[in-house]
Parts: structure tokens; C-alpha cells; sequence
């Protein structure tokens, strides 16, 4: 099947999804141990990132390409929909915020260098950090807020994921685009 | 912008459309089931241990709430002639009115025989009064004499001369002491006041709360006198007792159906492995609001609790997500079994700190008023936590683990042992409506 046929992007795009839920449920299975918690990378992250960046960005102005970034968010949204705490409205908003950032950095870079890429997943990491311990703070009472303060706090270990999901950026990312069925949904675009 | 504004301010109707668009999330949740297949022979070893535990924890628990029931009847012969004792369990706080709790009342006998205005009373302590009913669900509403336009009539233990008003708070400082209002001689004395309502009002009713303790008189440095009560109004109550007249039409109270023999649970499994969330600790089970899962509800894996239903956002159709212990923020009501004495305790708000050092659940845990004054200044105690009723969805007498608890007065950290992972086990069930409840 041929990647620019709609039904090869159809099953390319179902593969994101396996692999984006398969790639979050691991990093949440990683988070629940505790030997391994405080060194969880964001791996669906790294895909996302990816896959983002081959989608062209004077294509992705056109209608039918900003349908396949579209697809891409949804995807991620959904697979980490299935493992996360989060509502699926901050998961919707955090995910084009990390499009948004990608974006930034595209404009006159190519962000597949691996020390652009290592910058922008530390980066989108830290930002998705701040943004989640926001919305997760204002679900609980400003009493319980400040007891928890210390567990949500960067220094509480949360930068050990954000310094690996960056290390690990330049070499997992072209592996994340070799995924069987994943180029798919991006080649030909 | 406007999915930023949703996170920030939930809008429920926005929530709950999401909820639906993504529900088929739970099948692709599914996708990741080899993750837990992975350990699925520990999984079975967990939930085959917990089964040997079954009837003897369940017992224990079930022991553990009829003995506070108990506890929540007076025990003085003056406190009860004339009275008719109907206990009722605190199922949580009404919403947007701090001092109304909602008191549930056997099904089987419901409102009936319950006046309006009837006192509620904890132990020989007055609490409140009956300010609604709601034969609908078997429930009252109860405003507690915190409540800033409650007023009872009280009279000094040693001196039936001075007389006062009570009701609301005194003070912000954050204690709860109960403001003292219009006293009948403007001459301090230390010592306890107790309910004298006032001979005008008409109702009896209101009478049969008379001879109940209210607590110590205080001195204030500045301004009138407060009195510090002898029940912990924040997140003390559970049992309480509502005091009817004794010719009431009302039928005898029937004994209470155990909490994990009532019917109201129903069979899940995980469909997650874990969070990726830095400090949480959260699991996907199977079945959501379509399955009669609400906001708030108990999970436990065979008897142990493991953990509650987000009680902040709606249930997805098909799936619900569960915060379990170790998950920072997690609220729980505990009451405890004393190893020393063999004592049954109300502890009160638990709240979760996470998961600590040495890898097992800790909480904060705020003692207004100590395990008592039988033991010494800093003095530990070991214990069996089960958990206590006052929360939406959260039922009492769930074995919630062991801990070491301080028994002085104050904020403590309090680190569960022997406690179930939820993570751990595939033999899950949640709460759903119990069966007497779910009938017509």
C-alpha cells in the first residue's frame, strides 16, 4: 500500500496510535515503579516530536496536511487519555502547546539536528511538566495544595525525566520514525 | 485558548462531551495489556493471599464500625429516657455549605418518625439539629452548631446561673471553638456547659437535646468567651445518633448490613498499568458512569481498599480513572483499631503525601484532639486503619492497612505498612449503589 493513498494513511495513522499507547503505557508502568519513577522519559513525547517534524511546514498550512497534524494529536491525546491522571481537556491543550513550541524552533531551523532535537524534547518536557502540576493542583483544595506542594516540585525528582527524555531525544527519535507502520502516516506528506 | 481555559476552570457539560467523544479510549487502553500480562503470575499470588485474608479482615472491619455505632450512643440513663436513639452514618458534606453534613439513615426504615429539628448527638456531645429531609434517598440533612446562624440554649455544669447562647465559630485563628453568645452574667468560671434550650420555644423536640455536652468554657484574651468542644467538628463525625421522642411511629432499628455484604459492589479489572505523571499514582479500571460508577466511589481489591474513583472530574462512559493510595492528594476518613487496648478510634482526614521513602504510602494526618489522655507525651501506638464514612461514594470498615500512630495532639505523617497496591492485583471491585438502595 502506497503512503499517500488514504487508505495507507488510514493504517498509518492506526499504527501512531498502537504505538502511541504502547509507547505512554510504558512510560506509565515505568512511573508506577518505584526503583524507576523518578527516571520515566516521556517516550510518547519523543514520538510525537518525531512524527511532527516530517510533517512539512509549508505543507502543514494546506488544509488536507493540517488534517494529518490533526490526526497526529489526536492520536497521542488518545493513547495517553488511556494511562494518564489528566482531564482530556488540559491533554488536548498540552499537546498543541507542544506543537506550537516545535513550531517556534522550525522557523528557519531544521529541528531533526540532534542537538535542536535534545533542546526541544528537554524543553516540551519541562513545559508539559509545569503545565500538567498547574492543572493537577487546581483539582485539589488550596489545603491540600500546599501539603502536596513538595511531592509535585521539580526538585522533588522530576528533572531526572526531563534531562532523560532530552538524552535520549537524538537516538530514540529516528527510531520512533522507523517504527513498522508509522511511516505511513508520514511519508509522502 | 479555549481548551487552556477548560483545564484551568472546568466546565462539567465540556468535560463530559469530551468524555464521550474519547470514550472508545478504553479500548485502546487495551492495547496495552501485554504490559500487565507481564506480571500477571504476581498479580495472582497478590489476589490469592488477599483471598485467605477475605473473612477476617471483612469480619474486622464490620466489628470496627459496630463499635463506633455504639460509641455513638450515650451512655448515661439521664441521656436517654424520654429518647429514642436512631444512629445514621455521615455520607459527606453538603455541597457549598461548609457546616450541613448529609446523615444516611437505614433504608429500611428511612425518614420515618424523624421530626425536623430532632438533635443530633455524638456520644453524650450534641452536634447539630435535623434541618432536612430527604426520604428520596433515606437521608437528612444535619446543621452542625458550627454553622455561623445556628444558635442552641446552654447552661454552666456547676452553675445552673449562668447561662448563655451558643453557635457558629469564634474567631479566624483555624481552631474550632464554638462562639459563646449573650451570657447571663458577665463573671467567668471554668468549667463545661451543657444544652438548656430556652423554655419558649414550643417545640419538645428541641428539648431532647437537653443535658448534652457541648464542651469547656474558655476565656478569650480579647473580645467574649468560647467554648472548646469535645468533637472534631472538621472531620471527626461518622456515626451519629438522632434523638426522637420515644413514642415516635418510627419501627425498632434493624442491625446494619455489612458494607461488603450489602450488594453495592461491582466486579472491574485494570486497563493500565501505571501513571507517567511525576507523583501520581492512578489506574484505568474497567466500567464507568454507564455501569453505575460515580465520582468519589471505593475500589478494593477482594476486602483491602486500594483506592477512589477521582472524585474531581466526571466518569467516562466506559472506563473510570482511580487515584489510588500513594497518590498525592488522595482525601480518605479513617477510624482505627488500637492494638494496645483493642480500642475502636475515630482518626479523621488522612491526606495523601504520596508514596515515601522506603516506598509505601505516607499521609498527613491533623489530630485536633489526640488519641487521648491515657498515654504518655509521645507515646506510639500501633494500629489497624480502616476506613470511615463522611466522603461521597466511600463506605466504612474497608481494611486499610497498619500504621504506628503518634498519639498526641497535632499535624502528623503517618506511613501505611501491610496495605494492598492497586496496581498489583487483577481481582478488583468497585462501589456502586448497595442493593437496598438500588430498589424501588
Amino acid at each position: 500500500m502506497k503512503p499517500t493513498d488514504r487508505g495507507g494513511r488510514s493504517i498509518g495513522w492506526l499504527m501512531v496510535l498502537v504505538w502511541a499507547t504502547w509507547l505512554e503505557a510504558l512510560s506509565g508502568w515505568m512511573g508506577a515503579r518505584p526503583a524507576l519513577a523518578a527516571w520515566a522519559p516521556d517516550l510518547g513525547l519523543l514520538l510525537f516530536l518525531a512524527i511532527a517534524a516530517r510533517l512539512g511546514a509549508k505543507l502543514m498550512a494546506k488544509k488536507r496536511e493540517t488534517v494529518g497534524t490533526f490526526g497526529l494529536v489526536v492520536a497521542m491525546s488518545a493513547a495517553e487519555a488511556s494511562v494518564s491522571s489528566l482531564g482530556l481537556a488540559p491533554i488536548l491543550a498540552g499537546w498543541l502547546g507542544v506543537l506550537f513550541f516545535q513550531g517556534f524552533w522550525r522557523r528557519g531551523l531544521d529541528v531533526e539536528r540532534p542537538l535542536l532535537r535534545l533542546l526541544i524534547a528537554g524543553g516540551a518536557t519541562l513545559g508539559l511538566l509545569i503545565w500538567h502540576h498547574i492543572v493537577l493542583g487546581l483539582d485539589l483544595a488550596e489545603e491540600t495544595r500546599k501539603l502536596t506542594a513538595t511531592v509535585f516540585s521539580f526538585d522533588a525528582g522530576a528533572w531526572r525525566s526531563v534531562l532523560l527524555t532530552a538524552a535520549l531525544a537524538p537516538v530514540l527519535m529516528p527510531i520512533a520514525l522507523a517504527l513498522p507502520g508509522v511511516g505511513l502516516y508520514w511519508r509522502g506528506r | 485558548m479555549a481548551l487552556v481555559l477548560v483545564s484551568l476552570r472546568p466546565v462539567r457539560p465540556v468535560e463530559q462531551a469530551l468524555d464521550v467523544i474519547f470514550a472508545p479510549t478504553r479500548w485502546i487502553a487495551e492495547l496495552a495489556a501485554p504490559l500487565r500480562w507481564v506480571e500477571s503470575a504476581r498479580f495472582a499470588r497478590e489476589d490469592e493471599a488477599l483471598a485467605k485474608m477475605r473473612g477476617e479482615e471483612g469480619r474486622a472491619g464490620a466489628d470496627l464500625a459496630l463499635d463506633l455505632r455504639s460509641a455513638a450512643e450515650p451512655t448515661e440513663p439521664a441521656l436517654r429516657l424520654g429518647r429514642r436513639l436512631v444512629p445514621g452514618l455521615v455520607s459527606g458534606r453538603v455541597k457549598g455549605k461548609r457546616d450541613s453534613i448529609w446523615l444516611q439513615l437505614d433504608p429500611r426504615n428511612g425518614t420515618i418518625g424523624i421530626p425536623l429539628s430532632a438533635p443530633v448527638v455524638l456520644g453524650e456531645a450534641f452536634v447539630g439539629r435535623v434541618a432536612q429531609l430527604d426520604p428520596d434517598k433515606s437521608r437528612c440533612r444535619v446543621d452542625l452548631v458550627t454553622g455561623r446562624d445556628f444558635f442552641v440554649g446552654a447552661v454552666h455544669e456547676g452553675d445552673p446561673g449562668l447561662r448563655m447562647t451558643l453557635g457558629g465559630l469564634h474567631g479566624n485563628d483555624g481552631e474550632a471553638r464554638l462562639a459563646v453568645h449573650n451570657p447571663s452574667e458577665r463573671r467567668f468560671r471554668t468549667g463545661r456547659v451543657r444544652v438548656l434550650e430556652p423554655q419558649l420555644l414550643s417545640r419538645a423536640v428541641s428539648h431532647l437535646a437537653d443535658g448534652y455536652l457541648l464542651g469547656r468554657l474558655r476565656e478569650e484574651s480579647e473580645g467574649p468567651w468560647s467554648v472548646e468542644p469535645v468533637v472534631n467538628f472538621k472531620s471527626g463525625l461518622f456515626q451519629l445518633v438522632v434523638l426522637v421522642p420515644s413514642d415516635t411511629e418510627r419501627s425498632q432499628e434493624l442491625d446494619p448490613i455489612a458494607t461488603l455484604a450489602d450488594g453495592g459492589w461491582r466486579a472491574t479489572g485494570p486497563l493500565s498499568a501505571g501513571d507517567g505523571l511525576h507523583g501520581r499514582r492512578t489506574l484505568w479500571i474497567k466500567g464507568g458512569s454507564l455501569a453505575g460508577i460515580e465520582p468519589g466511589a471505593a475500589l478494593v481489591a477482594t476486602t483491602r481498599f486500594v483506592g477512589r474513583v477521582d472524585p474531581a472530574h466526571s466518569v467516562p462512559p466506559l472506563s473510570a480513572r482511580v487515584r489510588l493510595l500513594g497518590d498525592a492528594g488522595l482525601e480518605l476518613h479513617v477510624m482505627a483499631r488500637l492494638d494496645e487496648d483493642f480500642s475502636a478510634r475515630v482518626l479523621g482526614r488522612f491526606v495523601g503525601l504520596g508514596m515515601g521513602p522506603s516506598g509505601a504510602p505516607e499521609f498527613e494526618w491533623e489530630s485536633p484532639l489526640g488519641l487521648g489522655p491515657e498515654f504518655q507525651t509521645g507515646e506510639r501506638v500501633m494500629a489497624t486503619l480502616y476506613t470511615g464514612s463522611g466522603l461521597e461514594g466511600l463506605p466504612e470498615g474497608l481494611y486499610l492497612g497498619r500504621a504506628e500512630l503518634p498519639t498526641n495532639d497535632g499535624k502528623h505523617t503517618v506511613q501505611l505498612t501491610s496495605w494492598a497496591d492497586g496496581l498489583a492485583h487483577k481481582d478488583l471491585w468497585v462501589r456502586t449503589k448497595p442493593l437496598i438502595e438500588a430498589l424501588p
